[in-house]
């Protein structure tokens, strides 16, 4: 067959000869397959990365993503400025609201991606599981929040107030990672239920938007009385906005804050997560 | 080797009040590096499923699938994200399998004739543009076993010639398996075969056996066009 082919073909099939896999040598089947996922991760962020433009405009499409908390904290600062004239909590209303919207924005938009994820199911190679799509979306998703984050607290320490630089960035930074992993095992029960139902999408956007309200996002939930208190304790949102708000304000009171309660509401939301999509997986029609 | 152990696969809908149906029953087989097997089934009966189930885009509902040597994905299968360029699609590939990203284009382009589309994206390309893509991409990598869905080729008569050539490179050093409706195929590029019907797999270890059973059990006639097909490569 080879004998019929062309003087440039030919040329084809030398260099088609060298392409080896490195990974196929490796005699631990544990540490191949481990090679295997991290090629696979990071292809995928590559993929990420790419789809959201073409290679120049990428820095900047990431940034519009971050447009959308800024305007709404310089509406709320522009409207609380406007009719109250005292910030809820601390010297700016600005500086408030951005402690406020920042946790709840990483929520929505780590668990915002289940109609990306389900997209993607089709469209992927063997070499990575739908899980590893999961996780890759929910981590670019992350990384875009928090390089927003740093920008805009350093921006508001220049502009607005100096208190914007935290004075424990631990705990802003254990808050925000819990949000992302509660959004995670969200993100993957409302995979699921998509799979049942499309009108989930429809409703998804009104409670996530309902859920600014009883977040804590605009006021301090320590001064409200006590039984709207108890029940906005039982968001686990509203203790890790309280718990963000820890990192920047020195005196910020936390008296119904309960880490062990966000600490296992994120983990058991992961868990069940995880758990759904297992057993849901086999839940594709057709192919 | 790919070895499949008491492997079921059932397909639910979107509703959890109807039962599952169950595609493939009870499939048991060991795939040794250099076989070359032919999965013969009529429509429906499961060759896809089987195929994506040897590659790792499907996981069984039970049974076990012990997989100690590379398989592709289907040659020609169209996973290109829409969203990506072409070029772009060539390095993801390659960075999900290990290879060389530049020395992967360079062969595409070569091989495919696709250097005026490296800049556009997935979803504008035409139909033949996609399918040399996906075909020069699945015989392009370095696989264990490679395997097909019902063609081994794409394209014009050229291209063709050039992806058949490939396959001969690809028979010498390692395994296919080409699952298929069209005895024809089965008998021109495979030594062993097995047939798909009613869920469940038969294995022969001569494909002659393997087309008289399939004729045996599934009677009907290829369609016209994809009996051209066949008739032309």
């Amino acid at each position: 067959m080879l004998t019929l082919l062309s003087k440039e073909f030919s040329s084809c099939a030398m260099s088609l000869s060298t392409f080896t896999d490195p990974r196929a040598h490796e005699r631990n089947a544990y540490v191949r397959g481990f090679r295997n996922w991290s090629a696979a991760l990071r292809a995928l962020i590559l993929r990420e990365i790419w789809r959201h433009g073409r290679t120049k405009w990428t820095m900047f499409t990431f940034a519009l993503q971050f447009l959308e908390p800024v305007g709404v904290i310089a509406a709320f600062g522009f409207i609380v400025y406007v009719l109250l004239r005292v910030p809820p909590y601390g010297p700016s209303t600005i500086l408030f609201h951005a402690t406020g919207i920042v946790p709840y924005y990483y929520f929505i938009r780590v668990s915002g991606r289940t109609r990306s994820f389900e997209v993607d199911r089709a469209n992927r190679l063997p070499c990575s599981d739908s899980l590893d799509d999961f996780l890759i979306l929910c981590f670019m998703d992350f990384i875009v929040m928090s390089v927003g984050t740093v920008i805009l607290f350093w921006g508001l320490s220049i502009f607005v107030s100096p208190l914007a630089i935290p004075i424990d960035p631990w705990a802003c930074v254990t808050s925000v990672v819990l949000v992302s992993i509660l959004a995670c095992g969200i993100n993957l029960v409302n995979a699921a239920i998509i799979h049942l139902t499309k009108a989930w999408v429809t409703i998804l956007i009104v409670l996530f938007r309902g859920l600014m309200l009883i977040s804590g996002v605009i006021f301090v939930v320590d001064f409200m009385p006590p039984n709207i208190r108890f029940w906005l304790n039982l968001n686990p949102l509203s203790h890790a906005i309280m718990w963000f708000r820890m990192g920047i304000y020195p005196h910020y009171p936390v008296h119904t804050l309960d880490k062990a309660y966000l600490v296992w509401f994120a983990l058991g939301s992961l868990v069940v997560g995880l758990a759904v999509e297992r057993a849901t997986r086999n839940f594709e029609d057709g192919q | 080797m790919i070895v499949l152990e008491n492997v079921n696969v059932d397909y639910r809908g979107y509703s959890l009040l109807k039962p599952p149906y169950r595609v493939l029953t009870g499939i048991n087989a060991v795939l040794r590096p250099g076989d070359h097997v032919a999965i013969l089934g009529g429509a429906g009966s499961g060759k896809t499923t089987l195929l994506r189930l040897l590659c790792g885009l499907k996981r069984p509902s039970s049974g076990r699938i012990i997989r100690e040597s590379s398989a592709s994905f289907p040659v020609g299968f169209g996973g290109a994200g829409g969203k990506m360029t072409v070029a772009q699609y060539i390095h993801f590939v390659a960075v999900c399998y290990a290879v060389d990203p530049k020395r992967l284009r360079d062969f595409a382009v070569e091989f495919a004739g696709i250097e005026k589309a490296l800049d556009r994206r997935n979803a504008h390309l035409e139909a033949d543009l996609k399918a040399r893509l996906n075909v020069v991409l699945g015989y392009a990598l370095p696989f264990d076993f490679y395997l097909f869905d019902n063609k081994v080729t794409a394209s014009d008569k050229s291209f063709q010639r050039k992806c058949l050539a490939l396959l001969e490179m690809r028979k010498r050093t390692s395994g296919i398996i080409l699952a298929t409706r069209e005895p024809r195929l089965a008998s021109r590029f495979c030594r062993s075969g097995g047939v798909l019907h009613n869920g469940r797999l038969t294995l022969f270890n001569h494909v002659e056996d393997a087309i008289t059973f399939y004729n045996s059990v599934s009677p009907t006639e290829p369609r016209t066009s994809e009996d051209a097909y066949y008739r032309a490569i």
